[in-house]
């Protein structure tokens, strides 16, 4: 057979301008956003307006050169397995640190975060990238000897052992990673039934949640003190179910967060008070900018601000699906339905746990909400879906 | 699984038709339910936005409170605390604290305690309380009691603090609930200790502390009053509400000029007048100046009110007079109560005006001490006759001070020149604002030398025709009689900041040179004879003192209502005055014939004199007029 080279000019066709614009956009969005729920906070903290948006810029910036570096790498190289596992181990050995070694960093009683260099980094959102490169890698080296199970529980075994650690500080997090393998499961399977089983789990899930959501609060904390007896569940761990079902039931307590993030919602209305005009982030709202920047989304933004956003969401996967279906090979499309399926996952838990149709779990918005690692990290995601994108016309010419 | 082959057998896996079926399927699901995520912010939107816009409002007050600043105090020179602003609590309620049931089962177990604790320490009523509560449960912030002593703010957090900590035997707590959701916020409170003292001349402030209204309250109101500071709270990321203050930045203290003995006198003789019962009056006015820099040591008039409570007329106007006031009249007389009629005012001076064209003749050179004039009972000008109170014969210049001569005066003015007389008039400050540091000032009235006729002139000579305010003519006489130095007179000295720190000092400002001193030392010389012949003024002599005066009867305008303006000018020593006082009274009884005498004025003055000179030390020099 022959191998056409291929023009410069048609491998820039390949390159997702779509995606890497929606990307920057959100994140100008993003810090826009920042400024204003986080301005009052940094003024009262003494630290100056601008101190969060200022560091989120350094993030974004940082983050749109490791995006489009990532992007230009060769294909070769992000598939090659002398770089996938050696990544995958330091993710690991990272994680394992933050958890048990003193370079782990608390805040908000959660740790973490690991210091390195004088900086701080949310470890998780390391692992996330690794294990999605890792998958990828795994179902194209043993695809063709180990079918079925096998397979499977290698890809589950390799998200599992990172998870282990994330666990106990990042209960969203863990749940992510561990979704992630599923959702690659579900779309490589073959078999109808095992489809059907997991989509039938699913409505299950969906209504076991929905049961509890909707449970009279006494029924559900009597309930609560017999697991509570009768398991390993503390009481403690209870009460999030309890203020989920209610959250007026600690009102002053753990409640509040989230009946503040209410009222900045249900006060927003339609087109919302204005930018810059939210009160709930004037010390009501905790973590403004953050687990909760949705909520001042709203009141600010009103719902046409909330669907605005989620469009962009959706378009941004849509790029996505195109490259995912359009790729040349297995490990283009399972990186990038990794990276779907991280973003949509925390869009989602993010948008459910502020509006308290999930249990309340700190999760922050793609794009959106201020950290550093999470900003840097995502856009090494979408810079890595924009690289495996750029196979799609190479191998069409051939 | 299935995963398709190039068919050229090259060993690449991709995802088949199948697997990108499921794949769009999955972004679809993904897709909706964000979309459905949307949907859902609709319905709390609609169902709930109204009920928790109102939860944010009622919320607010909580997040940010106010610290309010102290007013700076007002101080006469020697310290005494004039006005001041005193730190008083209300007592604030929180009833989603009070009312907290943390199982969430309606059992509200800190209610009846807290409850308890109000009544007991504070007296308050059960009901109350307990409408407060049921009414507003979810409130944070309720004002249940407004302007509580610090002593009922103890009582309550004794009552609280020994309920909470109470422990049985066993050192256990003794009670499971606890008193809780009570707090006590600052606020200040302006009171005036001296009551009624200097009232129109300090002015009031009320419950806005920002805002002065008349006199040193409202004219250096920008330094009494200081910048609010406020209390912030926020959740930090522990789920803790932290707290971050920035201070209120507390008003200054004005010192004033006021001495608080000489105040008092001041308004203890002033009230007598009126109440003796053979005075009329519309307006009693004195003013106690320092002649040396014009700084104001008293200043009151018959009007009077205690600032403490503005709006209470009983210290100017009886019951009587109260109840047959419409709300508009009441309105005018409370402005008419609250005005300084020393600076508000301005009537024609009449004869304590003789002086400044005496000083005029003699410094434009058309008179000598030694010039002998001829009062023949007064005079025609441009066929207007002008009279004297009588024929006065001959006469030296300062004899025709002594004997308040109208027909000399007229004599002097037509010596000078139009230009000439109003200069001095202007140079004396008549006819513009002093520029005292009190708002509300009137500016008074003199011709110009357009308006000014022969006739004008004439009787501007001796006091009619123009009109000043009562600290115009004090401010001109102080600085006659010291040497011929203008001061512009004075209500502060300074401003001091919270500790006492200097933040500004009012200095004595020397606007101009009116007179020389040798005008000066005749003019002296004159007004203490006036006191010493046995002429106008010797009902204003004191035994031992040397006391230079001036008497005035002024007519009012128009002349047929036959209305008088009586006053009475002295400074102490005369020699080398330290004292200025200037007593005025605004259309007092008049006797059978239907003349006023400005006897009575006199008397008042001199009574106040007579208090004022051994406390400020004004040595005796003079031999007693006993044996005379």
């Amino acid at each position: 057979m022959k191998v056409k080279r291929i023009s410069l000019k048609e491998q820039k066709y390949g390159y997702d301008i779509g995606l890497l614009f929606v990307t920057i956009f959100l994140c100008i969005f993003g810090l826009i956003m920042i400024y204003s729920a986080s301005y009052y906070t940094a003024t009262v903290r003494g630290l100056g307006a601008g101190y969060y948006l200022n560091k989120q810029l350094v993030s974004d910036l940082i983050g749109l050169g490791v995006l489009v570096f990532m992007s230009l790498l060769p294909y070769r190289f992000i598939s090659s397995g002398w770089v996938i596992v050696p990544s995958y181990i330091i993710a690991l050995i990272l994680m394992i640190l933050t958890t048990v070694s003193p370079l782990g960093h608390t805040a908000g009683g959660r740790t973490r975060w690991i210091t390195l260099f004088g900086q701080t980094f949310q470890t998780a959102e390391i692992v996330k990238i690794g294990v999605i490169l890792m998958l990828a890698f795994l179902v194209m080296q043993l695809a063709r000897q180990w079918r079925g199970w096998r397979l499977w529980g290698i890809m589950l075994l390799a998200a599992a052992v990172p998870t282990v650690f994330i666990f106990s500080n990042d209960l969203s997090s863990a749940a992510l990673v561990m979704t992630i393998p599923l959702v690659m499961i579900v779309i490589l399977n073959g078999n109808k039934k095992f489809s059907i089983v997991m989509l039938i789990l699913f409505l299950l899930l969906i209504a076991a949640l929905i049961y509890i959501k909707t449970m009279d609060l006494n029924k559900l904390m009597k309930a609560g003190d017999w697991i509570a007896e009768h398991t390993f569940v503390h009481e403690y761990q209870m009460r999030r179910f309890y203020i989920w079902n209610d959250p007026t039931y600690d009102a002053q307590g753990d409640g509040y967060q989230v009946l503040q993030g209410l009222y900045a919602i249900g006060s927003g209305g339609l087109f919302g008070k204005g930018l810059g005009g939210s009160t709930q982030k004037l010390g009501f709202v905790p973590e403004a900018s953050n687990d909760m920047i949705f909520t001042i989304l709203c009141e600010e933004l009103g719902l046409f601000g909330a669907f605005a956003l989620i469009l962009l969401y959706v378009f941004m996967l849509y790029r996505m699906l195109r490259i995912a279906t359009q790729a040349e090979d297995a490990f283009s499309s399972l990186v990038t339905i990794g990276v779907m399926t991280h973003v949509a996952f925390q869009v989602f838990f993010h948008i459910a746990v502020v509006t308290n149709l999930l249990p309340n779990t700190g999760i922050s918005l793609p794009f959106i909400s201020y950290g550093g690692t999470s900003s840097i990290f995502l856009m090494a995601e979408i810079g890595l879906v924009i690289n495996v994108g750029r196979g799609r016309r190479e191998k069409r010419l051939r | 699984m299935k995963i398709s082959r190039e068919t050229d057998g090259k060993k690449r896996l991709k995802l088949n038709i199948y697997m990108r079926r499921k794949l769009t399927i999955a972004f679809g699901i993904a897709s909706a339910v964000l979309f459905a995520l949307a949907l859902y912010l609709v319905f709390i939107i609609r169902d709930n936005g109204e009920n928790y816009q109102k939860k944010i409002l009622t919320q607010q007050d909580y997040s940010s409170t106010l610290v309010p600043f102290r007013r700076g105090s007002i101080v006469d020179r020697n310290g005494t605390v004039l006005a001041f602003s005193e730190e008083v609590y209300n007592l604030i309620l929180d009833p989603s604290v009070i009312l907290y049931s943390p199982k969430n089962d309606g059992s509200q177990p800190n209610r009846k305690a807290t409850v308890d604790a109000l009544c007991a320490a504070l007296e308050l009523e059960r009901e109350t309380v307990e409408k407060v509560l049921d009414e507003n449960p979810e409130s944070k912030y309720i004002r249940l009691v407004r302007q509580m002593s610090a002593a009922q703010k103890e009582s309550f957090e004794q009552v609280q603090n020994s309920y909470n900590t109470a422990e049985n035997s066993e050192g256990k707590p003794l009670h499971s609930d606890t008193v809780t959701g009570v707090w006590f916020e600052t606020e200040y409170k302006r009171t005036y200790p001296e009551k009624t003292l200097a009232a129109t001349v300090q002015g009031f402030s009320g419950t806005d502390a920002t805002e002065g209204h008349w006199g040193i309250e409202e004219y250096y109101n920008e330094y009494l009053s200081g910048i609010d500071g406020r209390s912030y709270s926020f959740m930090n990321q522990n789920g803790e509400r932290e707290q971050v203050l920035q201070p209120a930045e507390n008003g200054h203290t004005v010192v004033s000029t006021l001495d608080w003995y000489i105040q008092n006198i001041v308004e203890k003789q002033i009230k007598s007048y009126i109440q003796d019962p053979a005075h009329e009056y519309k307006n009693v006015g004195v003013v106690v100046m320092d002649p040396a820099n014009a700084e104001i040591l008293a200043m009151a008039t018959d009007k009077s009110f205690d600032p403490n409570n503005p709006m209470d007329m009983q210290y100017t106007y009886s019951a009587a007079a109260q109840a047959a006031m419409t709300d508009e009249e009441k309105e005018a007389a409370r402005n008419q109560m609250w005005r300084n009629f020393t600076i508000s005012d301005a009537n024609s001076p009449g004869s304590v005006s003789k002086e400044f064209t005496v000083a005029m003749g003699l410094e434009e050179a058309v008179v000598t001490p030694q010039t002998q004039f001829i009062c023949d009972g007064g005079e025609e000008i441009n066929g207007v006759f002008i009279g004297c109170t009588e024929e006065h014969g001959t006469l030296l210049l300062e004899e025709g001070l002594w004997w308040s001569c109208n027909d000399m005066m007229m004599n002097i003015a037509g010596r000078l020149s139009v230009p000439a007389m109003l200069r001095y008039q202007r140079n004396l400050g008549l006819g513009a604002r002093t520029g005292v540091d009190l708002p509300g000032e009137a500016t008074g009235f003199i011709f110009t030398e357009e308006t000014m006729s022969a006739v004008d002139m004439a009787t501007s000579s001796f006091g009619q025709g123009y009109s000043a305010t009562m600290l115009q003519m004090a401010a001109a006489y102080c600085a006659l009689v010291n040497g011929g130095y203008y001061y512009q007179p004075r209500i502060a000295r300074q401003i001091v900041d919270e500790n006492g720190a200097l933040v500004k000092k009012l200095e004595a400002e020397l606007v101009k040179t009116v007179v020389t001193e040798d005008t000066s030392a005749f003019i002296r010389q004159a007004a203490f004879n006036t006191v010493e012949s046995w002429s106008t003024a010797s009902v204003g002599h004191i035994d031992g003192y040397k006391i230079g005066g001036k008497t005035s009867t002024a007519q009012k305008y128009p002349i047929e209502e036959n209305r008088y303006f009586i006053a009475y000018i002295a400074f102490v020593p005369a020699d080398d005055p330290q004292l200025l006082v200037f007593a005025t009274v605004d259309e007092p009884e008049l006797d059978e014939e239907g003349d006023a005498s400005n006897h009575g004025v006199v008397v008042l003055e001199r009574e106040i004199m007579r208090e004022i000179l051994p406390y400020l030390g004004i040595p005796q020099t003079e031999k007693p007029w006993e044996g005379r």
